[in-house]
């Protein structure tokens, strides 16, 4: 049994079970990290003989993820299996080195409603797809880019802390950089 | 007494006079004879006098009791109490040196307005400490402040305080107070806009003004219109500690006929702590903002070269003497020649631009740092050619790159033929025709360096004046290139100005030799 046959089931915190290649799920860093790691251990803990008994009788490894909802769980997974032959070069600090354009398939798929691009986004971070993330939160910056600051409030449920002389005293401080 | 005596004179004296009007004097008859005439003359004088001083001494009340009455009305315009108060100037004025001393007094006054904030922060925290020990990370993740309960709460207190704390953390955690993203990811948001410095993302919430506000001021974009109020800005008090150290670079590139020598120099004093990249204008650097620049320590790229008015050399490198991280300087174009060669330049300077009024006994005498690497000259009218002989002599073996721009009049036709010489260790050259012949690609010098294996790109320039187009052919590149005597050469940039055809035989041949050694070359 070779890695790439390897399945790994991930359970949602509504408690769905999604089973799938390792490949598609380690297109997250913190799944891949974990994996790593525990692979790792086996190799030093086990012997080969008892390696092949794992073999026989190895179940996939459950990963509970308690943050992230079975929908969006399915949604994520689905980028993951598109994109699971594509490599995205990072650097150092794990930014992407290359730009990818956004293809249509990416348009079709981030066209949801806002509360599923919210969950994707979270989902993205927590799992660690930087890719993704990017994209996801390119979609709402396209969203609130000619927004007045009032509605991207509401956008993101910001509470105004501001009183209005403080508003007013800012704006006038920084008036040089208004408009631009 | 003088000033009464005038008053109770009359009224001594009106009894007499009263004694005097009653008597019949003029009447001869009741009069003694013997003493008729001079008696009566007496008379009639001392009444005459009497009269006289009365009436004199009469308009005298009447001046002083005028006079009290207008000094009581008129004093307040003298005094002038109602004169608005002298207000201090909104920058300190200039004195030569720039002393330390006021702009300590000044930092005093700010230290004590700080404290009154500091003092505010305190009570804010007080009033914080009433409430339940919970915050927000910055994550948007909530926490139990451990520490907190640890230091105020010991026993049954701690208790209350953590069940407390449990209690307001799955109240303010419901839905309807929290952001629906983590602060990070609208930020990461934000910065993906099309424009992520927009003021409108720093009035969302305060959170969000202290996190965007740094950017914001880091590289302010400046043009003639928003000068002004930019100005306005840094030079209110209350910015000098908060917003002025935000920034980092002040490209004035744009700023033309705006500014004032006082605007810039304030600016140049404001932004001090942290300034790291400063642009000139092309106007309005005088002598005050020279003086401004030795107080940003941490400046690293100063650049001049848009300078149009005269710059003061004697003045610029006493500036310039107090910086220690100057890693990039670029000399104004226009300035007064300086005599005085003795200058300590910046120890960590590796680009130098030189031009303006520079002379030849500059350039030879003067001490260069051994660290500068990167060499330009532009308008330099007074140097020859013994000149930047003389320098790259001396220097020329630390460069790696060495650009020469046309208008250098003072230069001889073949006064660059032994850069290649002088220079052996170039990455990138840019020279003009009008400084070299085709000597410079000789075997002779060629043959005496071996081969420059460093040397990447070469470009050359013409100015396109009538006699340059057969300074250099292409034939005088080829055989050098064929000879493998720039085995590391990728890129050569050939001005069109240079007059050759690009489709005569000898281009296409340095061409397809230089192709084939895997280089290529453009024409501009």
């Amino acid at each position: 049994m070779t890695q790439s046959d390897m399945k790994v089931v991930l359970i949602s915190s509504d408690d769905e079970r999604f089973v799938v290649d390792r490949k598609v799920a380690e297109k997250s860093l913190m799944i891949k990290n974990m994996l790593k790691h525990v692979g790792n251990n086996n190799n030093d803990d086990d012997s080969d003989e008892e390696e092949d008994d794992d073999d026989q009788n190895s179940e996939p490894y459950e990963i509970p993820i308690s943050s992230v909802r079975g929908s969006v769980m399915k949604h994520v997974l689905d980028w993951c299996e598109h994109y699971k032959n594509v490599d995205f070069p990072t650097n150092d600090d794990g930014d992407l080195i290359a730009e990818h354009p956004v293809s249509d398939w990416d348009k079709e798929f981030l066209t949801v409603d806002q509360e599923m691009l919210y969950g994707i986004i979270l989902a993205a971070n927590y799992f660690n797809i930087k890719p993704l993330l990017d994209r996801a939160c390119q979609q709402v910056a396209n969203m609130i880019k000619g927004k007045s600051p009032e509605e991207i409030r509401k956008t993101f449920n910001i509470s105004n802390d501001f009183t209005a002389e403080e508003e007013a005293a800012i704006r006038r401080e920084n008036e040089w950089a208004e408009d631009r | 007494m003088p000033i009464n005596f005038p008053i109770f004179r009359p009224f001594l004296k009106s009894g007499a006079s009263m004694c005097l009007y009653k008597l019949p004097f003029w009447d001869d008859k009741r009069l003694p004879s013997n003493s008729s005439r001079t008696f009566k003359l007496l008379c009639f004088f001392l009444f005459q006098a009497h009269s006289f001083y009365v009436a004199v001494s009469l308009i005298h009340l009447f001046l002083v009791l005028l006079g009290g009455v207008t000094s009581c009305i008129f004093t307040p315009k003298i005094a002038n109490k109602r004169r608005p108060k002298k207000i201090r100037p909104p920058y300190r004025r200039y004195t030569y040196g720039s002393s330390e001393k006021g702009d300590d007094q000044k930092t005093g006054d700010d230290e004590d307005e700080e404290t009154e904030a500091d003092a505010e922060v305190v009570v804010n925290l007080q009033a914080q400490s009433q409430t339940p020990a919970h915050f927000w990370t910055s994550a948007g993740s909530q926490k139990i402040d451990v520490l907190r309960i640890a230091l105020q709460g010991k026993g049954e207190d701690g208790v209350k305080l953590i069940t407390k704390s449990m209690e307001g953390l799955s109240h303010s955690s419901s839905p309807n107070n929290r952001m629906k993203l983590p602060f990070e990811i609208i930020l990461h948001i934000i910065s993906l806009t099309p424009n992520p410095r927009h003021l409108k993302y720093t009035m969302l919430s305060k959170r969000f003004y202290h996190a965007l506000i740094p950017d914001i001021y880091a590289v302010p974009k400046l043009t003639s219109q928003n000068f002004k109020p930019f100005v306005d800005t840094m030079a209110s008090h209350k910015s000098k500690k908060t917003l002025c150290p935000m920034v980092r670079e002040l490209d004035l590139s744009t700023i033309i006929q705006a500014g004032k020598n006082s605007y810039i120099s304030k600016l140049l004093r404001r932004c001090s702590p942290n300034l790291q990249v400063f642009v000139a204008p092309q106007t309005s650097f005088g002598v005050s903002p020279l003086i401004s620049l030795k107080q940003c320590q941490k400046i690293r790229v100063l650049d001049l070269g848009l300078v149009s008015e005269t710059v003061n050399l004697k003045e610029l490198f006493e500036s310039l003497k107090t910086l220690p991280n100057l890693e990039q300087l670029s000399f104004p174009r226009a300035s007064i020649s300086c005599e005085d060669f003795e200058m300590n330049w910046p120890s960590s300077l590796w680009y130098l631009r030189l031009s303006g009024g520079i002379s030849n006994s500059f350039l030879m005498k003067s001490s260069f740092p051994s660290t500068i690497s990167w060499l330009e000259f532009a308008h330099c009218p007074y140097v020859s050619d013994s000149g930047i002989q003389a320098l790259l002599s001396k220097i020329g073996a630390n460069l790696t790159h060495l650009a020469i721009h046309y208008p250098m009049p003072g230069l001889s036709a073949t006064c660059l033929d032994k850069v290649l010489y002088y220079c052996p260790n170039l990455i990138h050259l840019n020279i003009n025709v009008e400084y070299f012949s085709r000597e410079a690609f000789d075997d002779d010098i060629l043959a005496s360096i071996g081969s420059l294996k460093k040397l990447r790109s070469l470009g050359i320039d013409s100015s396109g004046l009538l006699g340059q187009g057969f300074k250099l052919d292409p034939d005088d590149l080829l055989i050098p290139i064929a000879e493998n005597r720039f085995p590391r050469l990728k890129t050569i940039r050939i001005s069109e100005r240079l007059g050759w055809n690009f489709k005569s035989d000898s281009v296409q041949q340095l061409l397809s030799e230089f192709q084939f050694r895997g280089g290529s070359m453009y024409s501009f």
